[in-house]
């Protein structure tokens, strides 16, 4: 029998043609088929941080079609949901804390009428000092953000983490060359295409609560909602239909509507549909942290790293959302290298503005952007080549990370690979041509990366249920929401493969509380590996029952039978053979169940909590991007002329996919470089249309050179590596490198815009010379 | 309030409409800025009068010494017209404006009559010295584009008149446009300038220079435009090095700084184009 396998192959995705066509139903399009739906809309505070001395809801109660108007004091049950913390007020009592903080809800039978009642709601608020400044806030006399934090006792620090190695003082003192730099990232939005939205839908007879939402995970959304409804969890159920774009965002952000739209269909006993405008999608909900860290980065003058000191602090934003923020930024403290000595600390401080959430890259693009920029410093003092300073430095089989994990070239080790393949592919080697008009100087770049695949959490883990039917077709229950990364496609390839029929067979009921158990949510680049690998477990439990089955009929030893194409067959001799079903027959009616449940959770993380030494991913992901750049010295506009990738992703199960989830995530990368940024003027949005709120357009981009590294993880499924996040965080040190290149000029905040660049080549005193015109002066000299 | 919409097929139709609803009336062309105010809530006219459906106002014709555009030509149509592709200048602000999409609906008589400081149609015909036509039940009017502005959102068009046509003289042809933004679509310019020269002999003989997103509404730079007539164009040229307009008038905000700076550059780059164009 031929072994064809679906495994490597770029099948078109399910989802692919109904989205093309306008027929892949979202959650506002499902609403569209529902007939008496209230409409559900809040009031939010035209101040970042107030009391609220009263509200007078009588005026929008007495507007027809006005169905219900809640208050603090009417919900059902506890005033706090999210995902990591109960610490976000379903609608604010006392305080607003942020401008999203909602205050009133309104139901009614449009859109239009629910607007009117809300502007007719009475609120007398005592306005407060928004307290914006994280450094500020960690001070002892500064007031607290939150009186009583579920998690954060008499502090505004929402969580900290600190990573130590070997003595950090000792080896600044001793080494070469010491860099000392302060860097500056931005808040940036998710900027996703669906605004977030929820129908909530009572069931009279069950008492269940249905709540068709966006998420990451249908499960974390209940467990995150069902106190704020007085629920069980049993009886919250949540199905997450296709989701438009979500890049972390909705992991939790889209709580806020679904909450709202639960809260409103418990009191009024009737479906209610919520959904934000893009203007309030832009205000209130989660964004990617801005972070500013001071960092340290000892060398020996032959370019050998000996020490980093980073402290790093982190504006949380008004709760406390999803925040293993200082965790990730400390533990990648040491970037793709080794590094014998570190201390980093960091922390993230409550403030008065939008919280900052998952956002692709959980606070990994933040410390790629400062240790891949410094790096760059650092070659540049040395006067060494960046790659070959990289080269000297990157981790190889066995050596360890600041947090103490040693690498293992079993679990896919592609880091010099892929700057290998970079470089080869941008011609590192040959000098970069430069152009006949001179007001343009240009310049390279290259940065190098890692991201862990999972959470990293003891709890990290995932659960499928398998139902083999009696046709020889395989349902798969399992939590995968499908974000747009090819999720569906992904878990149809790894179970066609695993249980040996073909992909058409296999059915995929992705994220439905109710279907499918636990598997975590789908985020921090782990799907492909841990619900696959649950799915190949479950496949594996089945598959040994089948050949059982068909030893039996066949009269052959199970451990010689293997099954393909939904045939089962003798190793030995192919010709005797059985089709599955036979099997399937035959254990049906000997009772043998064809049902079960795959399980899979990486080998456990041994963690040291005061030192932050632990081994906290099972597997990374590795890669290198090399960038050429064109700058307009006159206009400070620069050019992305060619953007080039390597990602070793372990095993590409379907290779368009992860070349789309690496163009996607680094055209994100491209926008938090060179414009995106998310600006508050006294703790309000400023930036809440896309007219203010820029990202890249096709436009912007070069065509976007992408190289597939494949260093099998010897425990992902078919040796796969999580590639969701990582092609987020190599674009800005890349850009902000190829810059320092091709003007002479490092910058150390996010983004570069033209104004930026433009801003600083005025400020600069020594003309403006690329790095052939600076060797060559270099040569003069000598 | 209900909004009484309107659909007229010729002009005449939709001047008498605006006769009779006068300044309770709104014209929407392509509607990529109208629309915008009322689907916000900051304008609910009585009336609606959409042209669209005017076909004559959608032409492109010669008029004597003039290239005539229609009130409801689009950026489209113009990109795809032989006679205003004779104008690159006019078709580099055009065709960097919005993207296909609003290309495809929205047209330089609403560019214009928006009077938003940062409209790259309008800051470009002003430096081709285009005249407007405004017509009205009772008779019609021209009235030079560089005079038509009064204020940020505000024209000298009546509410009983209708923008039937830009006139854009033929003269202009050496012609040049030049804009700065962050992104490469879909943004509104920081800094923008429209130049076009008539050049005999390497003399500039007249200049016509406009500014756009440097003030509450596009304006000529007419200090710019004596500087350069009467003088070779390459010496006109060189001695602006480094001379910020004096009528650019930035207003605070987080680009001042940038308008300051860049706009010399694009000043002198827009005009060598025009330049190069005319043959210098
Ligand atoms: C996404 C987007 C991007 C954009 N990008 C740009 C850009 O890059 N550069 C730029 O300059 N602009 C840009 N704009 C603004 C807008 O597209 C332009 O100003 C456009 O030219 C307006 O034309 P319109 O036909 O759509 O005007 P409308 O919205 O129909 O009308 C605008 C105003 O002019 C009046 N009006 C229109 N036609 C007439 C007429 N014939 N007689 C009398 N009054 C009339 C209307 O009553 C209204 O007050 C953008 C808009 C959007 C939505």
């Amino acid at each position: 029998m031929k072994r064809d396998t679906v495994i490597g192959s770029s099948l078109i995705r399910p989802d692919a043609l109904a989205k093309v066509q306008g027929r892949a139903p979202y959650v506002a399009d499902i609403k569209l088929e529902k007939r008496d739906c209230l409409i559900g809309r809040a009031l939010f505070p035209p101040y970042a941080h107030a009391k609220i001395l009263s509200i007078n809801t009588s005026r929008a109660e007495a507007l027809s079609g006005v169905e219900v108007v809640m208050t603090a004091k009417d919900l059902p049950g506890l005033n706090g949901y999210g995902a990591a913390a109960l610490d976000k007020p379903v609608l604010a009592d006392k305080i607003v804390r942020y401008q999203g903080d909602p205050v009133a809800f309104v139901a009614a039978c449009d859109k239009k009428t629910a607007d009117k009642a809300v502007a007719l709601i009475e609120v007398k608020y005592e306005p407060l000092f928004p307290q914006t400044d994280p450094k500020e806030n960690l001070k002892p006399e500064t007031p607290l953000i939150h009186e009583d934090h579920p998690m954060s006792k008499g502090t505004n620090i929402s969580s900290s983490w600190r990573v130590e190695r070997g003595n950090v003082i000792a080896a600044l003192s001793r080494s070469d060359i010491v860099l000392e730099n302060d860097f500056e990232t931005q808040i940036v939005d998710h900027a996703y295409l669906e605004t977030d939205s929820c129908i909530a839908e009572p069931d009279p007879v069950t008492g269940i609560l249905h709540l068709i939402t966006q998420g990451h995970s249908a499960q974390l959304n209940c467990r995150s909602l069902a106190a704020a409804f007085g629920l069980p969890h049993s009886k919250v159920h949540v199905t997450i239909p296709i989701v438009g774009g979500s890049f972390g965002g909705k992991e939790d952000s889209n709580l806020e509507v679904s909450v709202m739209a639960g809260v409103l269909a418990l009191k009024t006993g009737k479906s209610v549909f919520c959904e934000y405008t893009r203007e309030e999608s832009f205000r209130n909900t989660g964004k990617r942290h801005a972070t500013h860290s001071h960092r340290k980065l000892g060398a020996t003058k032959e370019g050998i790293l000996t020490a980093v000191a980073a402290d790093i602090t982190v504006n949380k934003g008004a709760y406390r959302s999803i925040d293993p923020i200082p965790q990730r930024m400390t533990m990648y403290g040491g970037g793709v290298y080794r590094v014998p000595n570190a201390l980093v600390e960091a922390r993230s401080v409550f403030t008065n503005q939008v919280y900052g959430c998952a956002c692709r890259g959980l606070g990994v693009p933040q410390a790629m952007f400062i240790i891949e920029s410094q790096m760059d410093d650092l070659a540049r003092r040395l006067n060494m080549d960046p790659v070959e300073l990289r080269l000297k430095n990157i981790l190889r089989d066995g050596d360890t990370m600041i947090t103490g994990q040693a690498i293992k070239k079993s679990q896919g080790l592609g880091l010099e690979k892929c700057i290998q393949a970079v470089c080869e592919r941008i011609g590192w080697d040959k000098p970069l041509e430069q152009s006949d008009d001179p007001s343009i100087r240009r310049g390279r770049g290259i940065a190098t990366i890692m991201y862990g695949t999972g959470t990293g959490y003891p709890t990290d883990g995932a659960h499928c249920f398998l139902n083999l039917q009696m046709d020889g077709s395989l349902m798969v229950g399992i939590a995968t929401a499908e974000l747009g990364q090819g999720g569906i496609i992904a878990m149809t390839q790894i179970a066609s493969e695993a249980m040996g029929i073909p992909y058409n067979m296999v059915s995929v009921n992705y994220s439905d509380n109710h279907s499918s158990p636990e598997a975590g949510a789908t985020v921090a680049s782990r799907s492909t590996v841990f619900h696959g690998n649950a799915i190949i477990n479950g496949c594996n439990i089945l598959k040994d029952r089948m050949l059982c089955c068909a030893g039996q009929i066949l009269g052959e030893d199970p451990r010689d039978l293997d099954i393909r194409e939904g045939i089962v067959y003798t190793r030995q001799n192919k010709e005797r053979s059985i089709p599955l079903t036979e099997a399937i027959k035959f254990a049906f009616s000997s009772q043998v169940p064809l049902t079960t449940t795959g399980s899979w959770y990486p080998p456990l993380n041994h963690l040291d909590p005061i030192m932050g030494q632990d081994t906290r991913m099972h597997t990374y992901t590795y890669g290198a991007q090399a960038v050429e750049i064109s700058v307009d010295i006159g206009t400070g506009i620069y050019t992305l002329d060619r953007c080039v990738s390597a990602f070793d992703v372990g095993k590409a199960i379907n290779p368009m996919c992860v070349e789309g989830q690496i163009e996607g995530g680094v055209t994100q990368g491209i926008g938090y470089a060179m414009m995106e940024k998310f600006e508050l003027r006294n703790a309000m949005a400023v930036t809440d249309t896309y007219h203010t709120y820029l990202i890249p357009t096709s436009m912007d981009l070069p065509k976007l050179e992408t190289i597939l590294v494949e260093e099998p993880n010897e425990l992902g499924p078919f040796g796969a590596k999580g590639i969701g996040e990582p092609p987020v965080t190599a674009a800005a040190p890349a850009i902000r490198n190829a810059l320092f290149d091709a003007i002479d000029i490092p910058f150390y905040s996010l983004p570069i815009t033209p104004i930026d660049v433009l801003d600083a080549i005025k400020k600069k005193k020594s003309p403006v010379v690329n790095r052939q015109e600076r060797a060559a002066t270099k040569n003069l000299e000598k | 309030m209900a909004t009484v919409f309107f659909l007229p097929n010729t002009v005449e139709e939709a001047c008498s409409i605006l006769e009779e609803w006068g300044d309770d009336a709104i014209i929407t062309n392509g509607g990529t800025d109208i629309v915008i105010d009322i689907s916000k809530g900051n304008l609910i006219p009585h009336a609606n009068v959409c042209i669209w459906n005017i076909n004559e106002l959608h032409q492109i014709k010669m008029d004597g010494d003039y290239v005539r555009v229609g009130g409801a030509a689009t950026y489209k149509e113009m990109m795809n017209s032989s006679l205003t592709k004779e104008f690159p200048g006019l078709i580099e602000a055009v065709s960097q404006i919005g993207s296909p999409g609003i290309r495809q609906v929205a047209t330089l008589a609403g560019n214009i009559c928006t009077a938003a400081p940062a409209a790259d149609g309008c800051t470009m015909a002003m430096g081709l010295d285009a005249q407007i036509v405004l017509k009205s039940a009772t008779g019609e009017r021209i009235v030079p584009l560089s005079h038509m502005m009064i204020g940020r959102g505000k024209t000298k068009r009546r509410g009983n008149e209708l923008l039937t046509a830009i006139l854009i003289p033929t003269s202009k042809k050496n012609c040049a446009y030049g804009r700065l933004a962050r992104r490469r679509a879909s943004d509104i310019a920081k800094v923008m300038v429209g130049a076009s020269l008539e050049i005999e002999d390497g003399i500039c003989t007249r200049a016509v220079v406009s500014l756009g997103a440097l003030g509450p509404v596009p304006c000529r730079a007419y200090s710019i435009e004596q500087k350069l007539e009467g003088k070779p164009i390459r010496t006109g040229i060189e001695q602006l090095r480094g001379v910020f307009p004096e009528e650019a008038k930035p207003r605070i905000s987080q680009f001042k700084r940038y308008k300051e700076q860049a706009l010399p550059t694009l000043l002198v780059r827009t005009l060598e184009l025009a330049a190069q164009r005319g043959g210098a």
